[in-house]
């Protein structure tokens, strides 16, 4: 493990001392009394090299000890100037002991190590002082290469050059020299320079961390992949449904599934015409035979009775066929006499209608803000005013689902009655209940065939929660119960719900 | 006077000309709650016939919205009533006419009104307000269904008790 700090200061080994330096198993090493030698050297100073697989948040100590090489080599001379024999008595001791040394050119660094490998002392680390770097360089620098430190069994740091000499110093003047010295308990002995490495768990990562680091990246991966595709997915939703409503295969409004609005610019286009009464001898009634009142039916299920056929004036297609010879220009006769929206009369000759293409007419003033605000359906027979194949300029993903269970469910309906056609009826009435909204019975209460459309719409614009009860239309559903995560999630994931 | 239109007021005042005029067999009362207020109504259905409303009288509150006709309007039962799809305790409708996604202008309180009234004749069980009764639908068990709703409307509508 890397080392934050070196600490180093004097110790006095009791009796016996050289030659042989024994642990005394009663006498304790004490530190000196008196010295003013100390040393601490902390993180940006020590430079681990090597850390030799030792124990985190350990102490590696020992005295230190410059690893014997032949004496006249000349590499120790380089270490260690001037004529001085190593006789620190470590050698073949029981003490741990700190080799040390100065880093030199590769060869005799390499020199130096091989020494520190076959020095018979019980090295537990090796410290090297640099001579010309303050502080040391990090232990990725270049400065450092040249030795091959992995085969080593012992832990290698460094230290800079002015702690270096210190030590060196210390070393010559006691830990290498046969004085005695007085320790704190008052005890003499050889004084030793004793070195202290502390090693920590931060560099580098920790099993733990990075760990929790790895599952956190892979959650983070996944998380935005799975964003990725679902945003993927409901873009080619959105362009496949775009496509069919293009291709006018899926009516949007007919369906229920979104509400359209008509853009003014279109709206330019639907004819402004001046009304004329159809025949002044005629009653400005609706003609009986031209739309089903659909309150005279009983027989149908309540809710279809909405439109597309609210009991109102009819569009008079017949008398538009043959209209009276004398009209004033860019106008027609109509025979629905009032607005069905203001329910106000029209002034024949007077008031200015807008025709929508299924012939209906209203003030201008009522049918454009209904048109621009509310829904692109004649209010009257519910018919498009926008053309087929009319995509609208925003589908968001909450209209591709609805389609998208719109058909799915249509297609369940299908299958069923296919199916109960082929006679496999008690099959599926124990289906039906496990798959539609209700069982059999109650499907058979809603009407079959033509009017599939408002029926679904029906079906969708209803949405019933937990309770049972049932909430308004979807999407003021959406807007009350989903929340703001809720619909930053929906965001990130669109398609969970 | 009140925050709608006076294009709304308008059709409103015409709407209440109207069925002054020709009083439709549905209802026995539609007004104003308060003759300067055009914003909310007050409706006395009438329990249609051949159902087990028939004789009952339900009061309806109607709330008028700022951009009526171009948004339906606001109907609660005041009177309780006992159906799968108008909720026990606030009296809520669940109708798609009243709901925004079938309303058009063309339909008037009168005409919506009818299809409440149709509603009753025509529980949906399937979309439930009140859940027991739409389960007794939904059972099949008409008579129960039938007896529930007498006495609610004999407890609460004015429907006289009869020996039946």
């Amino acid at each position: 493990m890397a080392a934050t700090s070196v600490r180093s200061f004097l110790v006095v080994i009791p009796d016996p001392l050289i030659p042989g330096l024994k642990a005394n198993p009663g006498g304790k090493a004490h530190s000196a009394k008196d010295s003013d030698f100390s040393l601490h050297v902390t993180d940006p100073n020590v430079v681990t090299l090597h850390t030799a697989d030792v124990p985190r948040n350990s102490e590696v100590k020992g005295l230190l000890h410059f690893p014997i090489l032949s004496e006249d080599s000349e590499c120790f001379l380089k270490a260690l100037p001037g004529n001085t024999t190593i006789s620190d008595g470590l050698n073949a001791s029981d003490f741990s002991a700190i080799g040390f040394a100065p880093w030199k050119d590769p060869a005799c660094n390499k020199v130096i190590l091989k020494a520190a490998t076959q020095d018979t002392a019980n090295l537990k680390g090796f410290l090297f002082y640099t001579e010309d770097h303050e502080p040391p360089p990090s232990s990725s620098n270049n400065y450092w290469s040249g030795v091959e430190f992995k085969k080593l069994q012992f832990p290698v740091y460094a230290i800079g050059g002015l702690e270096g000499q210190h030590l060196k110093n210390a070393y010559l003047k006691w830990g290498n020299s046969d004085q005695t010295a007085e320790d704190v308990e008052g005890n003499f002995g050889s004084p030793r320079v004793f070195v202290k490495i502390a090693t920590t768990t931060s560099v580098p990562l920790p099993g733990l961390w990075l760990f929790l680091l790895i599952v956190l990246g892979v959650l983070i991966f996944l998380a935005v992949f799975t964003s990725a595709t679902m945003h993927l997915i409901q873009w080619r939703r959105r362009r496949s449904l775009r496509r069919r409503v293009a291709n006018g295969e899926v009516d949007l409004e007919a369906l229920g599934i979104k509400r359209l609005v008509v853009p003014r610019k279109m709206l330019d286009k639907v004819p402004l015409r001046t009304y004329v009464a159809s025949e002044p001898s005629r009653p400005p009634s609706p003609s009986p035979a031209s739309a089903p009142q659909p309150s005279s039916e009983p027989s149908q299920p309540l809710r279809t009775l909405a439109p597309p056929s609210p009991p109102l004036p009819p569009a008079p297609t017949a008398t538009l066929s043959v209209p009276p010879p004398r009209l004033p220009p860019n106008s027609r006769a109509y025979s629905q006499p009032s607005c069905s929206i203001c329910l106000d009369d029209f002034t024949s000759h007077v008031t200015t209608v807008r025709e929508l293409d299924c012939n209906h007419i209203f003030h201008p003033a009522c049918i454009d803000s209904f048109l621009e605000t509310q829904s692109s359906l004649c209010p009257v027979c519910k018919r498009s005013t926008l053309p087929k194949g009319y995509v609208p300029p925003e589908l968001t993903n909450a209209t591709v689902r609805r389609e998208r269970r719109l058909r799915h469910r249509r297609r369940r309906e299908e299958q069923r009655r296919t199916a109960e056609t082929e006679g496999r009826r008690g099959w599926l009435e124990r289906l039906g209940i496990g798959i539609g909204r209700g069982g059999s019975e109650s499907l058979e209460m809603r009407p079959r065939g033509g009017v599939q459309g408002r029926r679904l719409r029906r079906a969708t614009g209803v949405v019933r929660n937990d309770n049972g009860a049932v909430s308004q239309g979807l999407d003021g559903y959406e807007a009350r119960v989903r929340g703001r995560w809720q619909r930053g999630f929906s965001a990130v994931f669109p398609g969970f719900r | 006077m009140s925050t709608s239109t006076p294009a709304a007021s308008r059709r409103l005042i015409k709407e209440l000309t109207d069925f002054n005029k020709k009083r439709p067999s549905h209802l026995i009362s539609l007004h104003p709650v308060d003759e300067s207020d055009l914003t909310h109504w007050t409706a006395t259905l009438r329990g249609p016939q051949d159902t087990p409303y028939e004789g009952g009288e339900w009061e309806i509150d109607i709330k008028i919205p700022d951009n009526y006709p171009n948004a339906p309007p606001l109907m609660v039962f005041v009177t309780p009533v006992c159906h799968p799809n108008v909720h026990p305790k606030t009296g809520e409708i669940c109708l798609d006419l009243l709901r925004g996604t079938a309303w058009t202008p063309a339909y008037t309180l009168s005409t919506t009104l009818e299809s409440v009234s149709q509603l009753l004749g025509h529980p949906e069980p399937d979309s439930p307000l009140n859940v027991d009764i739409a389960a007794v639908l939904r059972h099949g068990d008409r008579v129960a269904y039938d007896a529930l709703v007498r006495v609610w409307a004999v407890m609460y509508a004015g429907k006289k008790g009869t020996t039946a």
